[in-house]
């Protein structure tokens, strides 16, 4: 850390003393699919802006680290709701309890007899019920929903779309790169014209910047004052992305995270750390391997993972390909 | 005058809309690509995107991305104008950290809004 800069908060911890970084991504539950599509949604319609929910979540003060990453982002919506008058602590607190006794429903004891086939049965992913959080996503919806701010289809269509579109396209983008030089170059110089030019609508939701790995430079993104990233393009970030531990080191230490992802990089390689932390987003270009000359689109896209797209992985060729 | 503002909503080209490129344009910045700059060392309170770890450091313009509304303002329910101009300023992170355990050619670059930014030139 900087002797003479002041941290704003908790979030802003570039350059923080943080523990190893668990790189295993652990995907996300239905109620956080729930809360990121309400909270896209809400900010989607301009209902409230990005900045007023970041805000709110920067000044949950010693509860940011209490709060997992989609309660940290609830708490915060709410807040930012209620400021803007869409309800009143009491109106929401009745919704609370009118939701609670929507999933009050008497347990029944089925007959011995009973059976699915012989097929397993999917269990509820919460058996007690919705978790604190996940009722507050579902007041907020049914508040606003009443008022028309928004619909059930709404939410539906964007964890739909953050499930199935958005993971899958920048394997695409960079496939298209490794096999068409002026479309790399158009990528390089403004990269929304050239992935709106693919057909892939980036819904006026983000700036994109591509940033190139050749021999000499390797290229790793975060943002440490929050966890922004090109979701439109490459989905939900990773787990490890969105950690403490990442957006702590990463600007200081990028070499020493690297390692841990498993990339040991020699000296004449410069490492570019770009901090995502305005309007920006980023995606790295990593390297075609050599080796792949004649493949398909279908076998290269095979080889790039989300975590190239980062900067924390390269694609390479493995033994059974 | 009502009226006007409604016609001119009506009539604006859908084929303008369609294009949403990654920079926006800007008139009278203060900066140009390469030149010298220092972040300001101020620790004014409210939300800030300017990270504590880059106040006071000095790096060189290395793109300008466009203008954009003020965060600092929008974060608190106002309208963020006038739009602000964007930059991103690359460092060497040797300059940012004085134990930086990498080569001298290694960078760390952000997003650094006009009005925190002083001419080193």
């Amino acid at each position: 850390m900087s002797e003479t800069s002041v941290k704003m908060g908790p979030h802003d911890m570039g350059g923080d003393v943080a523990g190893p970084i668990d790189t295993v991504d652990y995907g996300m539950s239905h109620w956080e699919k729930h809360a990121n599509a309400v909270r896209m949604t809400v900010s989607g319609k301009k209902l409230a802006t990005l900045d007023e929910m970041r805000r709110a979540c920067e000044d949950l003060g010693d509860r940011y680290y209490e709060l997992s990453y989609f309660e940290r982002l609830t708490e915060a919506l709410v807040i930012v709701l209620k400021e803007k008058n869409f309800f009143s602590d009491e109106t929401f607190n009745k919704q609370m309890d009118d939701v609670r006794e929507r999933f009050n429903v008497p347990i029944i004891s089925l007959p011995d007899a009973h059976d699915h086939d012989g097929k397993a049965i999917q269990e509820d992913e919460v058996g007690e019920g919705p978790n604190d959080f996940q009722v507050m996503n579902l007041a907020i919806q049914d508040l606003l929903e009443k008022r028309n701010l928004l619909t059930a289809n709404d939410i539906r269509k964007t964890i739909e779309k953050f499930d199935e579109d958005y993971p899958n396209r920048g394997q695409k983008v960079v496939v298209r790169a490794w096999t068409d030089e002026q479309f790399k170059a158009q990528l390089l110089e403004d990269a929304n014209l050239a992935i709106e030019d693919m057909g892939i609508d980036l819904e006026h939701a983000a700036r994109i910047i591509a940033v190139e790995n050749t021999d000499k430079i390797h290229n790793i993104i975060v943002c440490t004052l929050c966890s922004c990233y090109p979701r439109v393009l490459m989905g939900q970030p990773p787990t490890w992305y969105k950690s403490r531990s990442y957006r702590s080191r990463v600007v200081s230490d990028p070499r020493g995270v690297l390692k841990e992802f498993g990339i040991i990089l020699s000296s004449s390689i410069s490492v570019r750390t770009h901090d995502s932390n305005a309007d920006m987003r980023y995606m790295v270009l990593p390297k075609r391997p050599e080796g792949t000359e004649n493949w398909s689109h279908s076998k290269l896209e095979s080889i790039i993972s989300r975590d190239a797209l980062v900067g924390v992985s390269i694609p390479k060729i493995e033994e059974n390909d | 005058m009502l009226v006007f503002l409604k016609l001119k909503k009506m009539i604006k080209n859908p084929m303008a809309d369609s294009r949403f490129p990654t920079y926006t344009s800007v008139s009278d910045n203060l900066f140009e690509v390469g030149d010298l700059v220092e972040i300001c060392q101020t620790d004014p309170p409210g939300h800030r995107r300017t990270p504590a770890y880059i106040r006071g450091k000095s790096g060189v313009i290395e793109r300008i991305c466009g203008s954009f509304r003020n965060p600092e303002e929008l974060a608190y329910g106002f309208d963020g104008l006038p739009k602000r101009i964007l930059y991103r300023v690359a460092f060497k992170q040797v300059d940012v950290w004085p134990k930086y355990n990498g080569p001298n050619g290694d960078t760390i670059e952000l997003e650094i809004f006009e009005h925190w930014l002083k001419s080193l030139q």
